[in-house]
């Protein structure tokens, strides 16, 4: 999806608020029902009645957790044990296919691109950039989204990352951000990083959890 | 409740209301897909914010009725689809049936993202509601969900992400 069309949807969501309203009419009516039930005295006793409905369906709720309950509690060590590959890790979020890496400019400072260099023991495998298609400054609060196939780089357990921020198109050099990140390369992750920091020289990457 | 306070938190109240009722009655209108239970809660919510005007220490008055009216919802839903709720199943709001005038009279792709939106997990939609429908701000989106500022801004990206695949699917935006 191109910027224009993200702009579109924001547009659009915007203009959706002013579709719905309440007329005058309906504005004065609820007014008046606010009013009126302000003025009638607090009841003070309350008869409780016995909701069948939340009833019923709470107790058919409880027997199903019982009855999927079952085997773990059987096979205890087969069901609450991590896949050899599971990250515990909050910021990573299952995919359907590839990888993603999502940069955050959170910082209060300028950023024009960005580049994001994958290491693996220690050999760097791949350095995408990403920059706004019309050139312009990256806008705080936006999001970079790298998105890697396992034709990019073979995804091969555990790889280190690292950001580097230019802040112009000019810059050639750019600044490595501390600190490098791990990730566990794995087809179906997600992972979500942001850049911090009040000014250039506080600049940081930290994990979104 | 003294006479006098009475009248100074009526006099409060007809401020509130003629502020914020539009407000507080889109939020839950577009958290439910259900126009006249939308009025229902809206009336509810300053009920309930009369009732407890006396304690309010706060400034921000449309963020407080803003929550109000959030937990009101959220009771409401639990009570009529405890499952679906639980589950986190969008809502199953059919324009048709929940149709006001307005909503009759949107274009084809407005239905489509309201529709859209509506299929969207109730945390998405919460999020997408406040920040990009009501325009409020990450700070005040993030006291009235009770969630912290970055929980807010990474809800926002999965839910926008999510909204857009629901979008693709009916060719509302082409790649």
């Amino acid at each position: 999806m191109n910027k224009g069309n993200y702009q579109k949807l924001d547009n659009d969501l915007k203009q959706l608020n002013a579709k719905i309203h309440l007329s005058k009419k309906e504005k004065e009516e609820s007014f008046s029902k606010i009013n009126k039930m302000i003025d009638e005295p607090v009841k003070t006793s309350r008869h409780s009645r016995i909701n069948w409905k939340m009833s019923m369906v709470t107790i058919a709720a409880l027997m199903i957790i019982a009855l999927l309950s079952v085997p773990i509690l059987i096979n205890p060590d087969r069901y609450l044990t991590d896949p050899p590959n599971a990250s515990s890790q909050d910021s990573t979020i299952k995919t359907d296919e590839g990888m993603e890496v999502i940069v955050e400019h959170q910082g209060n400072f300028t950023i024009h691109h960005i580049r994001l260099v994958v290491f693996k023991d220690g050999k760097q495998v791949t350095s995408p950039t990403m920059m706004n298609a019309d050139m312009s400054n990256l806008a705080k609060d936006s999001n970079m989204i790298f998105h890697f196939l396992e034709k990019d780089f073979p995804f091969d357990g555990e790889m280190k990352v690292e950001v580097v921020i230019f802040q112009s198109e000019q810059d050639n050099v750019g600044i490595t951000l501390k600190p490098s990140m791990i990730i566990e390369a794995t087809k179906g992750a997600e992972y979500h990083f942001a850049i911090t920091g009040s000014t250039i020289k506080q600049a940081r990457l930290m994990k979104v959890e | 409740m003294e006479v006098l306070d009475h009248n100074k938190y009526q006099h409060l109240l007809n401020q509130l209301y003629e502020a914020y009722h539009n407000d507080i009655f889109q939020y839950v209108f577009f958290m439910l897909g259900d126009y006249n239970q939308a009025r229902d809660i809206m009336q509810d919510t300053f009920l309930q914010a009369y009732h407890h005007l006396q304690t309010f220490q706060g400034e921000n008055y449309k963020g407080w009725l803003s929550r109000i009216a959030r937990n009101l919802t959220i009771d409401y839903v639990r009570k009529q689809r405890p499952i679906a709720y639980f589950l986190e199943v969008g809502s199953t709001s059919n324009i048709n049936e929940s149709s006001p005038e307005q909503i009759a009279m949107m274009n084809e792709s407005e239905k489509e993202l309201y529709l859209a939106l509506s299929n969207l997990k109730h945390h998405y939609r919460d999020v997408i509601v406040l920040r990009k429908i009501k325009e409020l701000s990450i700070k005040e989106t993030s006291y009235i969900l009770g969630w912290s500022e970055n929980k807010v801004k990474v809800n926002l990206f999965r839910g926008m992400k999510a909204l857009k695949k629901e979008l693709n699917k009916v060719g509302y935006i082409h790649e």
